[in-house]
């Protein structure tokens, strides 16, 4: 039995004891918990949320017709028979092209000399550049320290240093399955478009597989913009990230409960409400949707629209609050018919015009849209063979 | 503030720390080096040691061959990069190959081991139903924050606190500050703390030690009945 007057020293050989024992231990692990924590913030910043910039003028009137001024095929690197899959990215005026247009060609789609080809419309001249190829796996494999088996869909922006990026399907060992997203950047003070690697984005925790990308990013206020990717393996749904305006990766968020949906293409209605509008896997689909209210920081799923979906890809282009474009295969269970629709609201569409149409098994798919020079551009895959491009100005009525 | 909005905080609020990808080729061989060698000398446990050390640094120098030359130019085709707890557990082997004799695990692991490998187990499922979009949220967005590596900082504590007493039970909670102090420190292999506490091979591994424990204690407790029935 301890007595009152010995309860101080009785309590202080205790403490003294702890102290002894675990006491330092405990202080060391502490100090390094802190000190990683410390480390890790101070490599931190926070991230703001702005909202989507507008790829048309302020001054854009959305009461006009749109009427076609050019189109064709976008020249070919020599000797390859296969194309698909293009994205453009409008240049800004100081530049010497209007739009740039980036697609992988080879002998054929999943062949192993598949590689990233890239063009530009000249604004002098009006006509598109000789296509040259500007990435390949066996380099990119080099730079990334591991294979990479195939490659496939590029996506292009452009940084608020004026650089391209370029976002690329790479799989690894299965398939488009096993997808991962490379991200490369244009190199400093480069004229003749080369680029370097930025890596390899961390988007799943199953070997970073199955997720790919298609359509181009929406702008932000900020510089930087929301890159809509999907996941791919067995079960499908899509993804927005975040990059801010020097291309760095901020975040990432699932837009969609559902597990049938891919290739999202995102479509502003302000600044704050966007769509996105997706293909479907499912027989019989339709194009379906997602909306955000809160410049992409949730996402709510909306009831498909009344348009066919052959389980083919979709292109939108937001141009005002109440002028939404829309290229989309409108044949059921073919791709022979490409259309363009136009909505106000993202819910009642319209036909505006067709943009390719042909019978039995031809297809024009894979359709990319974009704003230069006060022009619609489009492009999509011509029979897996080509790239086809039309330009559409606006026109009163 | 509901459980979304509240949750886009914790995992959107500061910018992801990407690792260098400079860095990341090297690493990548030189990791799989490391769980290579330790899997050779393991596995060859048996062998004279002069035999089992040649084959395993000879391994790890195949491995950090340049380009194509290197199973990990294969490997991370497949694989990616293994994560830190896979490197950290590859270099404890390798250690305890190397006493004289050979320490290398026997008997029934001890309790915290046995707490980790089924957090380890449960992570590893969470995170996998995660990738398959089962869970109401992003799990694997949260683990680019500063949140996810502050709570596992919490957790090593408290496991400190539970085990770092024990010389025997000491050797987790240091493993883990080893693989948290790595992360911290080089962001590798993806700049997300799950895959540098986690890979999909580790979680294999430890869900068959799992499975096999269970099954021996049920032949166990089976034949014991049938003993006593005898």
């Amino acid at each position: 039995m301890i007595e009152p007057d010995e309860w101080f020293e009785y309590v202080f050989a205790m403490i003294k004891n702890f102290w002894c024992r675990a006491g330092l231990r405990w202080l060391g692990m502490l100090l390094l918990c802190l000190a990683v924590l410390a480390w890790d913030l101070a490599h931190r910043t926070s991230i703001n949320t702005p909202a989507a910039a507008w790829s048309t003028a302020p001054s854009f009137d959305p009461v006009q017709e749109l009427k076609r001024v050019g189109q064709g095929q976008i020249p070919m690197p020599d000797n390859t028979p296969a194309a698909h899959a293009s994205s453009l990215l409008a240049m800004p005026k100081t530049h010497a092209s209007s739009v740039m247009a980036f697609w992988f060609a080879g002998s054929k789609e999943s062949a192993p000399d598949i590689q990233i080809a890239a063009s530009a419309f000249d604004r002098t001249s009006q006509q598109w550049q000789s296509a040259r190829f500007v990435v390949n796996r066996a380099e990119l494999g080099a730079a990334l320290g591991f294979a990479v088996r195939r490659l496939g869909n590029p996506v292009a922006w452009l940084d608020a240093h004026q650089r391209v990026h370029l976002f690329v399907v790479a799989t690894g060992l299965g398939g488009w399955a096993a997808s991962r997203i490379v991200h490369l950047r244009q190199r400093n003070s480069d004229t003749k478009l080369s680029f370097e690697l930025a890596g390899m984005l961390p988007l799943s925790w199953l070997w970073n597989t199955s997720y790919l990308v298609r359509n181009a990013p929406l702008p932000l206020q900020d510089g930087g913009m929301v890159l809509p990717v999907y996941f791919e393996l067995g079960l499908k749904y899509p993804v927005a990230l975040r990059f801010d305006a020097d291309g760095n990766f901020l975040t990432m968020v699932r837009m969609s409960r559902r597990t049938h949906l891919l290739q999202p293409t995102l479509v502003m209605q302000s600044e704050q409400k966007w769509l996105a509008f997706m293909r479907d896997q499912r027989p019989e689909g339709k194009v379906t949707v997602a909306q955000t209210l809160d410049a992409g920081q949730h996402w709510q799923d909306l009831p498909d629209l009344d348009l066919l979906n052959p389980d083919a890809s979709v292109a939108g282009l937001g141009l005002s609050p109440h002028h939404m474009l829309l290229a989309h295969n409108s044949s059921a269970h073919s791709r022979n018919v490409l259309d363009l629709s136009q909505s106000a609201d993202g819910v009642h569409w319209t036909l505006l015009q067709t943009l390719a149409q042909g019978s039995g098994n031809a297809e024009f798919s894979y359709p990319a849209t974009t704003w230069a020079d006060d022009s619609l551009w489009i492009s999509y895959t011509d029979q897996r063979k080509r790239i086809a491009w039309q330009r559409m100005r606006t026109t009163k009525p | 503030m509901d459980l979304s909005n509240f949750w886009s905080l914790l995992v959107n609020s500061s910018t992801p720390w990407l690792p260098s990808p400079a860095l990341t080729p090297w690493a990548l061989r030189g990791v799989w080096a490391l769980v290579a060698g330790a899997a050779t000398c393991t596995l060859l446990a048996r062998q004279p040691s002069i035999w089992r050390w040649w084959l395993t640094l000879g391994g790890m120098a195949w491995f950090m061959l340049p380009g194509a030359m290197s199973p990990a130019h294969w490997l991370g085709l497949a694989f990616q990069m293994p994560s830190l707890s896979s490197l950290v557990l590859s270099l404890m082997l390798l250690w305890r190959n190397a006493q004289k004799p050979a320490k290398l695990t026997t008997g029934e692991p001890v309790t915290a081991w046995k707490r980790l490998s089924l957090a380890g187990v449960v992570l590893g499922w969470v995170l996998l139903l995660d990738t398959l979009a089962w869970t109401p949220i992003s799990i694997y967005a949260w683990g680019f924050s500063p949140a996810a590596l502050g709570v596992g900082l919490m957790l090593l504590l408290l496991f400190w606190a539970l085990w770092g007493g024990s010389d025997a039970q000491r050797s987790m909670p240091l493993t883990l500050a080893c693989v948290l102090a790595l992360y911290g420190l080089t962001r590798l292999p993806s700049g997300n703390l799950w895959d540098a506490l986690l890979d999909p091979w580790l979680w294999l591994i430890l869900q068959w030690q799992w499975l096999r424990a269970l099954t021996c204690r049920l032949l166990t407790a089976w034949r014991l009945r049938a003993t006593t029935r005898a």
